[in-house]
């Protein structure tokens, strides 16, 4: 469970090998729910004909749509379309009426009750991943804390981070803590008026954070977290997993206190910046408190989703974290990381470096991409704006993907959570799982692709906001229309080969 | 309550939809024990797996010469024996892995025996408990019977064994004991907790699949995992003697030799111990490799060549014996110099197989001693 948790499924569980009891041994389902020790292994059958065609369609539907759509005011209409949800009840206005003195704008009373709801929810979550981590069972499959981890926070919330809405600010329970304590510190450190503490949360840290670090600790995070993910017994070591859930927490806090729960969330918090970049593919944006209906990923195309290179290097890593734990489950990828332990390097090491190196190589192709895409133009845009306006289309790529890896899993063991979920310290013995059937494959195919597609309209029409020139737009495209139509290659060679344990770390 | 209880509870109608769709859609249910890791390319031959799991003790039980021990683990997949062996999966409804150990109390020896049982709860027979446990065959317990239950939640179970008679040929301290049937009852508290505690090992990858065997586990020492509060019931009879066979060195006779045939270690003794009858007797010990644990329930046929021709080719009988312990055997008259014995398998072991035995013990050779 493998077992396992796609042990790693993948629970893996895995439940995973034989995980189950200790691991999962349900291995995966998707390659990367392998890669965690909580699924089972599978293969899905994918002619190579298909893989080629599916390249092939991507770059036709590119293509048309760069020759077809050149309508400025086509591309502003579908982009800047927008419905407010005005959910705020006539009661709710009546209020704000009679309240017209009050200087801050009373937030509709469903979302406040909805945020608190929120909240607990998510401090009982993460309250439930320490004490069943801690007190429950060892095998994955059964325990609550893993499922919870790696079925909901890992493949669910960013589901609908980037289907529906970013529920995460809602919801995390780091960032819950954080303003508590921070709030606890500052009414202990001075009195001041209620209004004045809600003002001066945002920037109440003992210190200012170092702008020049920008986002730079989210990408280490996250990397961090994707190797330690991969390296680490967490499918099958429950008591680890509640651990690493308290470091986080910790993580999270000790820097709010610090630099303010504002700035690092925002900057350091590997989770809030993967969810917040995730979210700006949703249909449904917030903004200032307000719901927003938008065409899905529409807002990609806004110069705000990405601002700096931290930010680009964290949406490459994105794209690139589903692709390693694709890579690594494959014969290739086991391949690659027997010959690198067969040479001496222990095997976390040796996971690292294909980690590292593979994102190395995502970033300098991206780099290289932005180059040609100046020049091919041609414009005296700055490279980096280039890739700052360019890198959020790539999210429609990472949720396309995630996708593709995460939805049968989560499928597969919906059952077995529920059972933990009803049952959290006696769980059944024998959690049940559902087994995928065969067009689950085909469909991971489609939805690798709808990415895609909707990755290469983004850019499109980011391309029309960034540049004058209707021949410019589209010349700037072809370099990473080819980047996009060999990643797509790789992701769907790395989806249709049979997944194995990764070696040296399973179980 | 589980996942069944919530699905069908009126809350979930939501769920239940789901549920619903998604089997329609062709998503089926299926245990997360179904593929727990098994060895690449197993030989034909006994190896070790890729995993060892613990097992607790809910009680045992003695009735007459007879005694009976009942443990547990974590569902288990297994093979019925034919040719390369049928797997039989872990169904997703299986609740625990139910182990049960006969012996006989006088010797000391583990017993093939017939056996039917039925689990009851607040006096109900449960459904879904198949009547005759499986004879098996694991490389941590040796000999044993046991099945994949499905209980219907946890709480208290009574399980009632009827065990005997005792098929095999009794010599010895056993002549006259054992040929009637005796009802046997444990009563156990089904915790699925008791059962998430047992430790479930994965073998370091670079050992699974060799040719060798994990260890049987240390009989005295499972005091500990049995199951909080469970009455062991009688404690005079205390845990169950070993599956191992009393070495072949030691037996009272001439060890002809031991030869391997489908990876079963087969010896053969003469012996003149006047109580199997007849001048001498032919003594055939079919034993796993590495650790002596004697195969039950298995067809063999002994022919004995002298100057070129046949002597003797006769089936041989199963015999248990307080000193042979179980074999296989006929009387015969004296070897001399020269003679060939040799020992057919007409049909192999006919028990079920854990992971590590269920490749080996099928394609057996004849093999022949010849007497020095």
């Amino acid at each position: 469970m493998s077992s396992p948790i796609a042990r790693r499924s993948a629970f893996a569980v895995s439940v995973g090998a034989t995980v189950i009891a200790v691991a999962v041994a349900i291995d995966t389902v998707a390659a990367s729910n392998v890669a965690a020790g909580l699924g089972d292994e599978r293969a899905i059958t994918v002619p190579t004909w298909l893989t080629l065609l599916t390249g092939a369609g991507a770059v036709g539907a590119s293509a048309l749509l760069a020759a077809l759509v050149t309508d400025r005011r086509v591309i502003d209409a579908l982009h800047d379309w927008e419905l407010s949800l005005a959910l705020e009840s006539a009661r709710s206005q009546r209020d704000s009426d009679a309240e017209q003195s009050t200087a801050v704008p009373t937030p509709p009373r469903w979302l406040v009750v909805g945020s608190a709801v929120g909240s607990v929810l998510g401090l009982l979550a993460l309250g439930a991943v320490v004490f069943v981590g801690l007190e429950g069972p060892t095998m994955g499959t059964a325990n609550f804390a893993v499922l919870l981890s790696f079925v909901g926070l890992r493949a669910v919330l960013p589901t609908i981070a980037f289907l529906l809405v970013d529920p995460w600010p809602t919801v995390d329970p780091f960032r819950t803590l954080a303003n508590g304590v921070s709030a606890l510190l500052e009414r202990v450190r001075g009195s001041r008026s209620p209004t004045e503490r809600r003002r001066t949360l945002s920037t109440a840290g003992l210190f200012a954070y170092p702008s020049r670090l920008r986002s730079w600790p989210a990408v280490i995070g996250l990397a961090a977290l994707v190797w330690l993910e991969l390296v680490l017994p967490v499918t099958t070591n429950p008591q680890l997993l509640a651990a690493l859930a308290l470091g986080y927490a910790g993580y999270v806090l000790v820097g709010s206190v610090l630099f303010s729960p504002a700035a690092w969330i925002r900057h350091a918090d590997p989770l809030s910046t993967l969810f917040r970049l995730y979210g700006a593919v949703a249909p449904i944006q917030r903004r200032d408190g307000a719901f927003r209906l938008v065409v899905p990923g529409s807002r990609l195309r806004n110069g705000d989703v990405v601002t700096d290179a931290s930010e680009i290097a964290f949406v490459v890593l994105l794209v690139w974290e589903l692709t390693f734990n694709g890579f690594v489950v494959t014969p290739p990828g086991a391949h690659t990381i027997e010959a690198l332990v067969g040479s001496g390097l222990p095997a976390p090491a040796a996971y690292l470096l294909v980690l590292a190196g593979g994102y190395a190589l995502a970033l300098g192709l991206y780099a290289l991409a932005t180059r040609a895409s100046r020049r091919l133009a041609p414009t005296y845009l700055a490279e980096r704006l280039l890739a700052r306006r360019f890198a959020p289309p790539l999210l429609a790529i990472a949720a396309g993907y995630h996708l593709a890896h995460y939805v049968g899993f989560a499928i597969s063991l919906a059952p077995a959570t529920l059972d933990a979920a009803a049952n959290p310290l006696s769980p059944p013995v024998n959690p049940t799982t559902l087994a995928l059937p065969g067009w689950m494959g085909t469909l991971e195919i489609v939805m690798l692709l709808a990415g895609h597609l909707l990755a290469i309209w983004a850019a499109h029409a980011v391309a029309y906001d960034v540049f004058p020139g209707r021949l410019q737009a589209v010349r700037s495209q072809y370099p990473f229309l080819a980047l996009m139509v060999v990643y797509t290659a790789v992701s769907l060679w790395l989806l249709t080969m049979p997944t194995t344990q990764p070696p040296y770390v399973a179980g | 309550m589980d996942r069944r209880e919530i699905l069908r509870g009126t809350a979930a109608a939501c769920t239940l939809g789901v549920a619903g769709c998604l089997e329609r859609l062709g998503f089926e249910e299926e245990s997360a024990w179904a593929n727990p890791p098994l060895v690449e390319d197993r030989p034909d031959a006994v190896y070790r797996p890729a995993s060892a799991e613990e097992m607790g003790v809910y009680g045992t039980a003695s009735e007459g010469d007879y005694a009976l021990e009942l443990s547990y683990t974590f569902p288990h997949r297994f093979w019925i024996p034919g040719q390369g062996g049928s797997r039989v999966e872990v169904d997703a409804d299986d609740s625990v892995h139910l182990m049960l150990t006969v012996w006989d109390t006088e010797t000391e020896t583990i017993l093939p025996v017939d056996m039917t049982l039925e689990i009851r709860r607040d006096g109900e027979r449960i459904d879904g408990v198949g009547s005759s446990p499986w004879p098996m065959l694991s490389q941590r317990m040796g000999f044993h019977y046991g099945d994949n239950v499905r209980l219907p939640g946890e709480g208290e179970y009574t399980l009632r064994a009827r065990v005997g008679p005792v098929d095999a040929v009794r010599t010895g301290d056993f002549e006259g004991r054992l040929d009637e049937a005796a009802t046997l009852e444990v009563a156990f508290a089904f915790d699925r907790s008791d059962v998430h505690d047992l430790e479930f090992a994965l073998v370091d990858e670079d050992r699974r699949g060799e040719r060798d065997a994990l260890p049987l586990m240390d009989r005295d020492d499972h005091e500990d995992s049995t199951a909080d509060g469970q009455d062991r019931g009688d404690h005079d009879i205390g845990p169950p003697p070993t599956a191992r066979g009393p070495a072949v060195d030691d037996l009272p006779g001439d060890l002809l030799g031991t030869e391997r045939s489908a990876d079963a270690a087969i010896s053969a003794v003469e012996t003149r111990l006047e109580r199997f009858g007849g001048d001498s007797y032919l003594a055939v010990l079919p034993r796993t490799p590495y650790n002596d644990v004697v195969l039950p329930f298995t067809s063999l046929t002994a022919t004995i060549e002298r100057d070129g021709s046949m002597v003797l080719e006769e089936p041989l009988s199963e015999v248990l014996d307080h000193e042979f312990g179980h074999h296989y055997g006929i009387a015969i008259d004296p070897l001399e110099a020269g003679d060939e014995v040799t020992v057919a398998v007409d049909a192999p072991p006919q028990v079920s197989r854990h992971d590590g035995y269920e490749t080996a013990f099928f394609e057996f050779e004849d093999v022949t001693f010849t007497i020095g």
